[in-house]
């Protein structure tokens, strides 16, 4: 398996699932991790703005850039990364906004052609998937009665854009949690890592 | 980077919202009295603020208040007591402050209010536009407007330390767009604490009501005219407003040394202070704007220029005064001028429009100067609507064509299915 | 003339310390000034620091607290509220003449 560096000027990442799972913490962390790797000189990192409530369909987003800074307040219309925490929030109209080179990252049982042929998807869009939500449940990351997945998935995420660095990765959740916590998030994240199915 | 340049980042740098650049901000500027009242997209400056409180991080009173109208109430009670005080708001917030403002100037207390920009309602909108902003120009007080999240942690030391200025006493409003910069995380360089109190000395105030050896009022009654009588004269109000106007024209001046302060000790620097010139050096086409608006524009100036236009971008950082001189000496010898404004003058136009065709008043030649509306309630103000509003601009200023009507870039009237 | 831009620097805020008559005698705004009927006035007739009501529910403090209780005519505007509070209708409000 090929770990091909995305060269990607600047890196637009969508994450969507649903309130309270987590999407816009997992987007903090990935501008933070992106920003200590020192391979990006610019990172945004923001919610859906308006209003967000517990269970509704959600999404966040990053922008992270190599070289300029990032001066763009638009909406990211075509993410390079698309990031599902959810899949019963993905559709058709999310699927196809994924730029033509971009990355799918699927918290999922199913596998990677499963995806490329429900939507449609051309070769040259890369799926990765991984069963986090049975890694959270089997290892005890539950949090008010839910499975948390939002960092585990960044394993994944750091599989296809190695420049992110788990240690990276690790070191700022290491900063936001409590230390007991951030050590089953780490273990996970590396269990991510290395669970991913990629297409 | 080399290993220590990555460990100094993680020790300066952290990433962070708009509205946390702010509370850092004030929490570093030592603010003795804040009193605030919550309103999206505002509310997480003083949330945080008060768990820098909680935390005994800052020392400062929190003022519960039942409305924002309160909250400023108590911002110019507190402020005349002698302390350094601040506030946040949004939106209809300000618009609730709106009658203590006029007070806060012609007392000339420095307060500061950081504002989360959010548009007006009717019909209800949490997001962005400046409506709020230019909703408090004729108040008497300085007005910042922030492009990035940097800028707002760094604009705040320098809005406290001009507002305090002796040769100032003004109060001072740093708004930044809402979500774009509010709820958006970027790294900002925090300073550390030894500098800022360095180049933010403790505020010494013109009044202070808490020294009760000496029994006084404030803003009492001030007649038509001067007040004679055997303990002296007392000027009247239109002394005193006067003399706030004075302080504001001259308050430039100030506004400028501070900032070359600031970027001489940090060295951060936000153009000259006033505005900020991006690829202007050989254009003759400017765009002008500011906040969200300008900082979308950067992104395609260079797809612009690759097409064979001249063009540059001005950001107005000082809304109030308005930096009149300056732009004088600039606009001097432009050809065009393309205006974006989040803005509207209802029954005029846009806000940044009308009043830089008055401070061009009188200049030879005068550029000709177009001006569009843009990103009302938190409408996406993307790359192409730029582009577009530079060509129909420079295509009314090849045909020498002036026209007065507003035009809406971003109108989506074709999509509404029940017009026909 | 003088240095306009030192001048409007010592102009801040309208502050005000608390001097007698500050919008000058408002006596004259009176059409009616109270008389205190000595013969009634509690402390006048006992001879103690007692009643006062006069003096406190003055709301321009134009009544002194002594016996017998005095006021400024310069400063009383002849609300008559002095006369609506005296438990023994020892004040009468009378009619002040212009010539």
């Amino acid at each position: 398996m090929t770990e091909n560096n995305t060269d990607w000027e600047t890196i637009s990442i969508v994450i969507i699932g649903r309130g309270g799972m987590g999407a816009v913490t997992a987007c903090e962390i990935i501008a933070e991790a992106a920003y200590l790797s020192g391979n990006f000189v610019d990172v945004q990192a923001y919610p859906t703005f308006g209003t967000e409530r517990r269970g509704t369909p959600v999404q966040a987003f990053a922008k992270l850039s190599r070289k300029e800074k990032i001066w763009d307040r638009a909406a990211i219309e075509h993410p390079n990364i698309i990031i599902v925490l959810d899949v019963t929030v993905l559709n058709e109209v999310i699927a196809s906004s994924i730029e033509k080179n971009g990355i799918f990252i699927i918290n999922s049982d199913k596998e990677p052609q499963f995806f490329a042929k429900k939507f449609n998807l051309p070769n040259s869009i890369k799926i990765i998937v991984a069963d986090i939500n049975k890694l959270a449940v089997e290892r005890g990351l539950i949090i008010d009665g839910a499975p948390m997945v939002n960092t585990p998935i960044l394993g994944l995420l750091s599989r296809s854009l190695t420049e992110l660095n788990l240690d990276n990765i690790n070191k700022v959740v290491q900063k936001r949690m409590s230390n007991e916590l951030a050590k089953l998030n780490i273990e996970l994240i590396q269990e991510g890592f290395n669970l991913a199915k990629m297409l | 980077m080399t290993q220590t340049e990555i460990a100094d980042k993680e020790k300066n740098i952290k990433i962070l919202t708009g509205n946390y650049a702010a509370a850092h901000a004030y929490m570093q500027s030592r603010v003795g009295v804040i009193s605030a009242y919550p309103i999206t997209p505002q509310s997480p400056v003083v949330e945080k603020i008060s768990e820098f409180i909680r935390d005994g991080k800052l020392k400062a009173k929190f003022l519960l208040v039942e409305s924002e109208h309160s909250a400023a109430a108590a911002c110019c009670a507190a402020s005349a007591t002698g302390s350094r005080v601040g506030t946040a708001t949004s939106a209809h917030g300000l618009m609730l402050m709106y009658e203590m403002l006029p007070w806060a100037s012609g007392t000339r207390l420095p307060i500061v209010i950081n504002l989360a920009t959010r548009s007006c309602g009717a019909p209800w909108s949490i997001w962005d536009d400046h409506s709020d902003f230019i909703a408090a120009r004729d108040v008497g007080w300085i007005q910042f407007m922030c492009e990035d999240n940097q800028e707002i942690y760094d604009t705040n030391f320098q809005a406290f330390k001009i507002a305090e200025d002796p040769r100032v006493y003004v109060p001072t409003i740093v708004a930044y767009d809402g979500y774009l910069l509010s709820h958006t995380l970027m790294p900002v360089q925090l300073e550390n604490q030894e500098n800022i109190d360095a180049f933010l000395p403790p505020l010494k105030h013109h009044i202070n009501l808490s020294d009760i050896s000496q029994i006084k009022g404030v803003g009492p009654v001030t007649t038509p005219n001067i007040i004679k009588r055997e303990e002296g004269t007392a000027p009247g109000y239109y002394e005193f407003r006067y003399a706030l106007q004075k302080a504001l024209e001259n308050s430039i001046d100030v506004i400028k040394e501070v900032h070359d302060e600031f970027a001489e000790k940090f060295g951060r620097s936000y153009g000259n202070g006033l505005f900020k010139t991006y690829k202007t050096e050989d254009a003759d086409t400017i765009i002008f704007a500011m906040g969200s608006v300008s900082a979308q524009t950067r992104t395609v100036i260079e797809k612009l220029r690759a097409d064979g236009l001249k063009i540059g971008l001005v950001t107005l950082r000082l809304f109030r005064p308005f930096p009149v001189k300056y732009l004088r000496d600039f606009f001097k010898g432009k050809k065009n001028i393309v205006i974006f404004d989040r803005a509207i003058g209802y029954g005029y136009e846009g806000v940044l429009c009308y009043e830089l065709k008055a401070a061009l008043y009188g200049l030879q030649d005068p550029p000709f100067i177009k001006g569009f509306i843009v990103g009302l309630g938190g409408r996406d103000v993307k790359g192409e609507h730029i582009i577009e509003g530079v060509h129909r601009a420079l295509e009314l200023s090849k045909k020498g064509e002036i026209t007065y009507e507003t035009e809406f870039l971003g109108l989506k009237l074709d999509e509404l299915d029940f017009l026909d | 003339m003088t240095d306009s831009k030192k001048d409007y620097q010592k102009i801040l805020a309208s502050v005000q310390k608390p001097v007698k008559g500050e919008a000058g005698k408002t006596g004259t705004w009176s059409n009616f000034k109270p008389i205190i009927d000595l013969e009634k006035c509690i402390p006048a007739k006992s001879g103690k620091a007692t009643c006062f009501n006069c003096w406190l529910y003055c709301p321009e403090a134009v009544v002194t607290r002594t016996i017998p209780p005095k006021i400024d005519l310069d400063y009383c505007k002849g609300c008559g509220i002095c006369m609506e509070e005296c438990p023994v209708n020892a004040i009468t409000m009378e009619e002040v003449k212009t010539e």
